[in-house]
């Protein structure tokens, strides 16, 4: 079996025919799958910048119509401001929060396992599902609001204090806080991901390390500003990237709670594709420009960590 | 205009004078032989899960009297016309007979999606108002159920508010204001979804306040927005309304973020379910300073384009069983579903009657939304104007101007006389 | 709990400042996260088992004391479960299975390559992961409609694959890579033909991996909401279905479905937890 290693590393020197009877049997193997990813991934893509240059309801290619259509559209514009405010919100909590649970287990107490196992549970949960239970905790009927009555209702118990709590449509409200959930939802679902993440990444950190800094009178809180910190810089790297490439594309959630209120990206390709507006040609404008946001992290993502988690390996 | 207005649904009247007198369709509709057997159709309808059992156990009647077999899915109003042009594109219909939105009826032609069925002879016991509309001269669609929007009052809490149920809009206002004073915020909803429902909903504000849809910027739809956004300016509306539609309602309704709504009727069944129909009252609602105004929807039937001549002779045959005095007694019992028949009154059961009357006293101020071939711009105009009007505070006279301008421009390109002879 | 000194491990060094504090919160740090995680389970087993009055009004109960199963005989007696149930069955089930056809031979030949080009050759099917659905989807739904494959299963089908191909090809080059290639040339000089020594030899000692990775596409595929809208206007699946309950059902409904096509994933995913290797999450899982 040392023969396609020989095969790609030397240049076929008797021409291609022979090239391919050599390897006539790893040729077959691949087919299959170079053909589907050809079929139905790159030409798609290829096709959907066609669609989007085709012109107002599929006129004359090449065109920029659509394109000027898309970015004339205030909702459009809207939809790029709240994907940026989503992801920004929601890394910023995933990040911090997924920190704080990667080094509590990462510390020896009773009952680790079980713990461990808990948070792991939002991994098992569909996206779909998740926006569900995040509806029927944000709404203004919901029960976010049902535990803070009964806040309130405690608080009042103490003299002095007069607070009577108006429900709050979450949801609904627009702005910041229709956003809040979307970022809050998509926290719940990622939080197991992110943790093991920098699990890993706590892991990685070699014991002598700390015990050099303890040797040298390092308080707790300077052995995790000075050393788990930065060590953890290739892993906070990874998780941000590729959280940020997931939450251009967030979907479900963001249809599901913010609906019309607060337009996302992702939701307005649905929007425009789905009827009642069946328009196609929108749609893929919005598609590629989505795409083409998604790039510039894949680019980043290739030359910060890909390479890292290839030595890592 | 008027003959629109005029397109009133006098139930009890047209009762009186249409005469049954003949019986001949029980035969046809509900055949006792097995002549379809081994013909196999798919009918979609798109309800609420709790009105769906009665269809279930009428298509079972007519499968066991016909020998067809009949598959039931739903596919909602919005996803049909896409499903039936791939499947009349494909040339394989996948669906036979399909129950519709009557509002949403003019792509299904102006596509070439469905099959003209003027050779089938509607039960003279049918209403004449209830005869769905014609495009040029064919009849494409049969009438099924007809539907109005009703009023539902959260009765403890306008008790604890000191408040009536509102007979006319400014009683309306009123009760908002008492509803707010009590619960610290407001606790109305308007159904102003963007699409269908803000088109029903504002269609019939601007018919109680005496304007014409159509027009945009008459007087009475100057005062009828005048009148909307100065209720949402005073923190009287939910922002739920925003999002307000007939399946939002009754969780709004549930989860009290409303004390008033209005809705359609199946509400009064998923109230039913949950145990709660007993904490509202319905009634038909408030009427404007013109008149009382409930755009009349519902479904109607049709037929894809393309099916096999036995299929299509299986969906004549459910789709006359379905407009049969039984089958219509049966969707009153069950449902508490209005009739397109003059002879068909199921005995309502206890808990839904009030609903029911309610619904015959809305449809007797019904409104025929108008057969227009730019009704959409007119939809599209009315939805810009909840978002500048209602939401964005906008000057009304200033918007609706120019709305009417697009309402015109869209309607002269189409072909269609503007402004509308009345 | 005596080993929150150990927080930050494994320093056992002099006590500072922030010994006293972390003690006393550590304990309930855990128990609060743990809830606050749980509760979302908990919120959809409990409304699905509510009745009406439990939802009424502005303070929905927190805790249901008059349980009632209505609702789950509902969805059961109506039959509006069987048809998205069978679909997402089938749906999930062949397109697993032809995603390891496609793909364990595919990634058998890719983990004898040399290690530059193997490496390339993975990072760059793990990149075709990370682009967004809608820009295939657009094109794939538009001609899957001319093609009559919308509310089919075979579009369906095609459809997931080409998120879970990618993936799973990933993951099995992992898998061979550990073979050792002395096992085929031994194969090989016992007169075994190539096809031979792969069929009787390599894969069998690859079954593991192609399970695991078989278990998380077949996860992918069961939850996938995207593709499903795009091609679907009445053959539901579960997701599907979901999303259906939450823009017109009752909250009960919503609820019993979610948790239906829930709790079979809750099992799975405890059955998976040791493979949960960060690095296979960052190609399986998104947002």
């Amino acid at each position: 079996m040392v023969a396609p290693r020989r095969g790609v590393v030397d240049r076929p020197r008797s021409g291609l025919r022979r090239w391919f009877r050599k390897h006539a049997f790893e040729i077959a193997l691949v087919t299959p799958l170079v053909v589907y990813v050809l079929v139905l991934t790159l030409a798609p893509i290829v096709d959907t910048i066609r669609l989007s240059l085709s012109g107002p309801r599929g006129g004359q290619f090449p065109s920029v119509e659509t394109y000027r259509d898309v970015l004339d559209q205030q909702v459009f514009r809207t939809a790029i401001k709240n994907t940026v405010i989503v992801a920004l919100l929601s890394l910023a909590l995933e990040l911090s929060i997924g920190l704080a649970v990667a080094l509590t287990l990462n510390a020896t107490f009773r009952f680790r396992g079980l713990v461990r196992t808990l948070v792991l549970v939002p991994l098992g949960v569909p996206t779909i599902v998740s926006g569900a239970v995040m509806l029927l905790i944000f709404s203004r009927s919901g029960y976010l609001n049902s535990l803070l009555f009964w806040v309130s209702d405690v608080v009042n118990v103490v003299p002095g204090i007069e607070w009577e709590f108006q429900p709050l449509a979450w949801t609904v409200a627009g702005g910041w806080r229709t956003l809040f959930t979307i970022a809050i939802a998509d926290m719940w679902k990622v939080l197991p991901v992110i943790t093991l993440i920098f699990l890993a990444g706590l892991q990685s950190i070699p014991d002598d390390v700390y015990e050099a800094a303890a040797v040298d009178g390092a308080t707790k809180w300077q052995r995790f500003s000075r050393i788990t910190l930065p060590m953890l810089v290739p892993f906070i790297t990874m998780a941000l990237i590729l959280r940020a490439i997931d939450a251009f594309r967030i979907f479900e959630l963001a249809l599901v709670l913010a609906g019309r209120i607060e337009p996302v990206l992702s939701t307005y390709i649905a929007d425009r594709y789905l009827p009642p507006t069946n328009d196609p040609f929108t749609a893929a404008a919005g598609a590629v420009v989505l795409f083409a946001l998604i790039m510039v992290f894949i680019v980043a993502y290739l030359r910060f960590v890909a390479r890292r988690v290839e030595t890592a390996r | 205009m008027r003959r629109y207005l005029m397109a009133l649904v006098l139930i009890p009247l047209l009762a009186l004078t249409a005469c049954g007198d003949d019986d001949e369709e029980e035969g046809a509709g509900g055949g006792t032989t097995r002549d379809l057997a081994g013909t196999s159709i798919t009918f979609s309808i798109s309800l609420a899960q709790e009105e769906q059992a009665a269809i279930d156990e009428l298509v079972r009647q007519f499968e066991s009297r016909t020998g067809a077999d009949v598959n039931v899915t739903a596919i909602t109003s919005s996803d049909l016309p896409a499903k039936l042009r791939v499947d009349v594109g494909a040339g394989r219909p996948t669906v036979h007979l399909f129950a519709q939105d009557n509002l949403a009826l003019a792509v299904l032609v102006q596509e070439n999606l469905v099959e003209d069925l003027s050779d089938v002879q509607l039960p003279s016991q049918v209403l004449q108002a209830m005869t769905p509309e014609r495009f040029d001269g064919k009849q494409y669609f049969l009438p099924f159920r007809p539907n109005v929007r009703v009023a539902y009052v959260n009765t403890e809490r306008f008790g604890s508010a000191n408040a009536r149920p509102p007979a006319t809009a400014d009683e309306l206002r009123d009760v908002a204001q008492k509803l707010r004073a009590t619960a610290g915020g407001p606790k109305v909803t308007l159904s102003l979804a963007q699409g269908d429902p803000a088109a029903v909903t504002i269609s019939e504000w601007i018919v109680s306040f005496g304007g014409d849809p159509l027009i945009l910027n008459d007087d009475g739809s100057v005062r009828a927005f005048e009148f909307i956004q100065g209720m949402w300016r005073d923190g009287l509306l939910a922002r739920e309304s925003l999002l307000g539609k007939f399946d939002t309602e009754p969780e709004y309704l549930i989860g009290e973020t409303a004390w008033y709504a209005q809705n359609w009727p199946f509400t009064t069944a998923q109230l039913a379910e949950q145990g709660l129909l007993d904490r509202f009252d319905v009634y038909e609602g408030w009427r404007g300073p013109d008149r009382a105004a409930h755009v009349i929807g519902g479904d109607v039937l049709g037929i894809p384009r393309g099916v096999s001549p036995d299929q299509r002779r299986a969906a004549v045959e459910l789709a006359q069983f379905l407009m049969s005095k039984e089958a219509q007694e049966t969707l009153a019992e069950r449902n508490a579903w209005p009739s397109i028949r003059d002879d068909a009154y199921g005995t309502v059961p206890p808990a839904q009657k009030e609903t029911f009357d309610a619904v015959q006293k809305a449809l007797s101020n019904g409104w025929y939304r108008p057969n227009v071939i730019y009704w959409s711009d007119v939809s599209e105009q009315m939805n810009a104007a909840v978002r500048r009007i209602v939401e964005g505070g906008e000057n009304v006279r200033t918007v609706l101007d120019e709305l009417h301008g697009r309402i015109e421009t869209a309607a002269r390109q189409k072909g269609a006389q503007y402004p509308p002879t009345s | 709990m005596t080993a929150v000194g150990r927080l930050v491990p494994p320093g056992t060094g002099r006590r500072d400042r922030l010994d006293r504090p972390l003690k006393v919160l550590f304990p309930f740090w855990v128990v609060v996260s743990a809830l606050i995680v749980l509760f979302p389970i908990y919120l959809v087993v409990m409304v699905s088992v509510a009745p009406g009055s439990a939802l009424f009004g502005e303070r929905p109960d927190l805790v249901v004391t008059d349980p009632t199963l209505d609702f789950w005989r509902q969805i059961v007696d109506s039959g509006s479960l069987w048809g998205p149930l069978t679909k997402s069955l089938a749906v999930a089930t062949l397109s697993t299975a032809l995603a390891i056809v496609v793909a364990a031979p595919a990634a058998y030949v890719i983990s004898r390559l040399p290690s530059g080009l193997r490496y390339t050759v993975v990072i760059g099917l793990l990149v075709t992961r990370m682009f967004p659905e809608f820009a295939t989807g657009i094109s794939v739904a538009t001609r899957f409609a001319r093609l009559g494959l919308v509310d089919d299963y075979v579009g369906l089908v095609l459809a997931h694959l080409i998120g879970s191909l990618p993936f799973i090809t990933w993951i099995l080059v992992g898998t061979f890579e550990t073979i050792p290639r002395e096992l085929e040339e031994a194969a090989r000089i016992d007169g075994a033909s190539r096809f031979g020594t792969l069929l009787r030899v390599v894969f069998p000692l690859a079954a593991a991996g192609v399970a695991v990775a078989a278990l998380f596409v077949w996860l992918y595929s069961w939850n996938e909401f995207l593709y499903a809208r795009l091609l679907t206007t009445n053959q539901n699946t579960l997701p599907l279905e979901v999303f259906r309950a939450i823009d017109r059902g009752s909250r009960q409904q919503m609820a019993t479905i979610a948790a239906v096509l829930t709790l079979p994933i809750l099992l799975v995913v405890y059955f998976l937890q040791k493979h949960l290797k960060p690095g296979a999450l960052a190609g399986a899982v998104k947002g």
